[in-house]
């Protein structure tokens, strides 16, 4: 090639600009196409191909004056393009981990990868609650208030309860709920025994106790329709003597409104629908094992008032067939979850039934207004489910058909946005791997392109392809976005995510296809800009180095942009929920609705404590 | 007599006619050559070196590689904007004026009129 002394010229001419390779290429290529017009014209007009090459070479001026005009006038652009090459490789890994790091919403996969709301896992065995504990910076204690249930204190031995009562011996709340919970898997008479001394005014420890040994003395048949029975005569008596104790102390306090409370402050959970899932989980992990007891004890008690009735022993009958008018109202006061309602329902309904039975009229009138409660309930009409699968979001779609609630599509409208918004958190993440997947293929490319020594280098977009490019990259991709988002008629937002899949599909792709695209464009444009420097075929470390600031672009945009919408527009509807979002115990604002509906009609019925 | 690239007034000629070949004059003149010919259409840099060797017959014995530094600098001074295209098969790079470039070509002419004006006054004195 150097034989050539039209490439001998060029060489000597740009030799002083070899610190910046896309410069140096640049020159050359324009004094080429001058220098060969030049040849050309003289071959033209009769001169050998040599003799014309040399005297265009001779005309074109002395090599050396040239090579210090060309630095001299690039000089200034030599110096810019050298700062932002620098910035452009100091600045590129920071920009690259930050990107990624914002792409995708960590706390979102890592809740819904470890949260047993998804999965199978034994909630108490979730890997979750290191999770949030993570995030939220919690002590080991506040992750004990957090995440203790009944399956976690089942692996508890007598003495690590001890342990666990003496971390927490200024916390009656919680002190009542670990009560609780030794209602559930092998019973541990003993320790409540000594729960019961901690706090001798509340009849609650005894309850749980009363509950256990009626459990134990009564025998559930194998078969639907068949009667419970006492099985054990002495454990039923003894069971019984316990309730009194029980009920004779002066409150009957539980905690699991409280506890729940006291959870959803401590966790603080983000308005967002990560934060929602984690709010969940936590009030998933909040066990009601008493509720169990109560509904034995109910059963308990009235078959006690039978037993003691056949013996003659009428008077002292009375007393355990009214035992549900201490009991329930406990139950219904502290209750703050659908099921506690539909437990206290269904002691009431079996308590009327019971008392029909034995053609105990007073007791069966009395109990009959309060059994009909949650019949009624059942009854009333509740929301369309079609009209909720065909507008609801996840949640809505999952936990509102069967409670029930007044609801309109427009009700639905945050749910389903929200549900949409997941799906582009997903995709978000989708284009995070694909990016980063490309940068890591490019990048090794450069760099094995590098280690071989070949020339790779960086070529710099102009001022005026700034613009173009900002319009293209950023402005299209917004004004996509929005346009996807914003106007139903066009992405079919008023209907749920499950009952518009072809458009959600569609839409999917489109949104996959940008980077895609962008990326084929970009590659087309280097090729395009090495063919004008002279190099028809790109190598491949050439293509992957300049590939490498547009994926980087690409990353920044998805992630520090339009990960950071997501973010914002789910609180902005979670702000517009009614259903699901700002519960103060924790499951839905739906869920606390249908409670207190029911616990108030309950409570119209129930004696007062 | 031509002023050669030390300066100096030395004689020179060629086929019969006097040419300007001093590098630094033709240094002096060139902004005001190129910001005329490119205020006609975007050209590339040999079409200009064609277009002053047509219209001037040859008179400027330009060093051809000396248009290009010329033409940097006035694209880094924002006078000109570049762009490359593919003509016939081959890269080649266009210059056309900028906003800036088109408002200066009517002064720069005038400068040069005024300058050639009074170098002719002041060389025809005698």
């Amino acid at each position: 090639m150097e034989n050539d002394p039209i490439e001998a010229k060029l060489t000597e001419c740009t030799r002083m600009l070899a610190d910046d390779p896309e410069l140096q290429r640049e020159n050359r290529a324009e004094l080429r196409s001058h220098l060969l017009a030049a040849r050309d014209a003289l071959t033209a007009e009769g001169q050998g191909e040599a003799e014309a090459a040399e005297t265009a070479c001779r005309r074109f001026g002395d090599g050396e004056e040239l090579a210090q005009a060309l630095l001299q006038a690039d000089l200034p652009r030599l110096k810019l393009r050298a700062k932002i090459r620098l910035f452009v490789r100091l600045a590129f890994l920071p920009l690259l981990l930050a990107a990624a790091y914002l792409t995708v919403d960590w706390r979102f996969f890592l809740t819904s990868f470890n949260s047993s709301l998804f999965t199978d896992r034994d909630p108490a065995k979730n890997r979750l609650a290191g999770v949030i504990g993570k995030y939220h910076n919690f002590t080991p204690q506040e992750l004990e208030i957090l995440f203790l249930n009944s399956g976690e204190i089942g692996r508890y031995s007598p003495g690590q309860i001890r342990e666990l009562l003496k971390r927490h011996e200024d916390d009656p709340v919680f002190r009542r709920y670990i009560c609780s919970l030794l209602a559930s898997g092998e019973p541990k008479p003993e320790l409540l025994a000594e729960l019961s001394t901690l706090e001798p005014e509340n009849g609650y420890a005894d309850l749980l106790a009363a509950g256990i040994q009626a459990r134990q003395a009564l025998k559930f048949p194998a078969r639907k329709g068949k009667q419970v029975a006492i099985q054990d005569r002495d454990k039923m008596k003894r069971a019984m003597e316990r309730l009194d104790v029980s009920l004779k102390k002066p409150y009957l306090r539980r905690c699991s409104r409280e506890i729940a409370e006291r959870r959803m402050r401590l966790l603080d959970a983000a308005p967002d629908i990560c934060g929602y899932m984690e709010q969940l989980e936590v009030a998933c992990a909040q066990s009601l094992p008493d509720l169990i007891v109560f509904r034995d004890l109910c059963t308990a008690s009235v078959l006690w008032g039978e037993q003691l009735e056949k013996e003659g022993r009428k008077a002292e009958a009375a007393r355990y067939y009214d035992a549900w008018k201490k009991l329930l109202p406990t139950l219904n006061d502290s209750s703050f979850t659908l099921i506690e309602q539909l437990v206290v329902g269904t002691c009431l309904k079996q308590l009327h039934q019971a008392a029909v039975r034995r053609g105990d009229r007073a007791r069966a009138a009395e109990l009959e207004a309060p059994a009909a409660v949650l019949k009624n309930w059942r009854k009333a009409p509740g929301a369309d489910t079609q009209m909720i699968l065909r507008h609801g979001g996840f949640f809505t779609s999952m936990l509102l058909p069967p409670l029930r609630c007044r609801i309109t599509p427009e009700d639905l409208k945050p749910d389903r946005q929200i549900s949409y918004l997941m799906l582009e958190t997903c995709l978000c993440a989708v284009i995070w791997a694909a990016l980063t997947l490309g940068i890591l293929f490019h990048g090794t490319a450069a760099l094995v392109s590098r280690l071989r020594k070949n020339q790779v280098f960086l070529l710099l977009p102009k001022m005026g392809e700034i613009g173009k490019d900002v319009l293209l990259y950023l402005l299209l991709p917004l004004a996509l976005y929005l346009l996807l988002t914003r106007i139903d008629w066009i992405a079919g937002r008023e209907y749920a995510v499950m009952a518009n899949g072809v458009r959600t599909a569609v839409l999917a792709v489109v949104f996959l296809l940008i980077p895609i695209l962008f990326a084929g464009m970009e590659k087309r444009r280097i090729r395009k800009r090495m063919r004008t420097l002279g190099t028809e075929r790109v190598p491949r470390g050439q293509m992957g180095l300049n590939l490498l600031p547009v994926l980087l672009i690409a990353l920044i945009v998805f992630g520090g942009f339009m990960r950071l919408w997501i973010a914002k527009e789910q609180r902005y509807w979670i702000a517009r929920d009614r259903f699901f979002y700002g519960s103060p115990v924790g499951f839905s604002c739906a869920e606390d609705d249908n409670n207190r509906l029911l616990k108030e009609q309950h409570a119209r019925f129930l004696p007062a404590k | 007599m031509y002023i050669s690239s030390k300066g100096a007034f030395e004689p020179g000629k060629q086929e019969g006619k006097t040419m300007i070949r001093n590098s630094e004059l033709m240094k002096g003149i060139a902004p005001a050559v190129i910001l005329k010919l490119l205020s006609e259409r975007a050209m590339y840099g040999y079409e200009i070196i064609r277009l002053v060797n047509e219209r001037t017959n040859g008179e400027f014995q330009w060093k051809e590689g000396a248009l290009y530094p010329c033409l940097h600098k006035m694209e880094n001074e924002g006078l000109l904007a570049s762009e490359w295209r593919i003509v016939e098969g081959k890269p080649r790079k266009y210059y056309a004026l900028t906003g800036t470039g088109k408002e200066l070509v009517e002064e720069k002419v005038n400068e040069s009129r005024t300058f050639c004006t009074a170098l002719n006054q002041l060389l025809c004195f005698e």
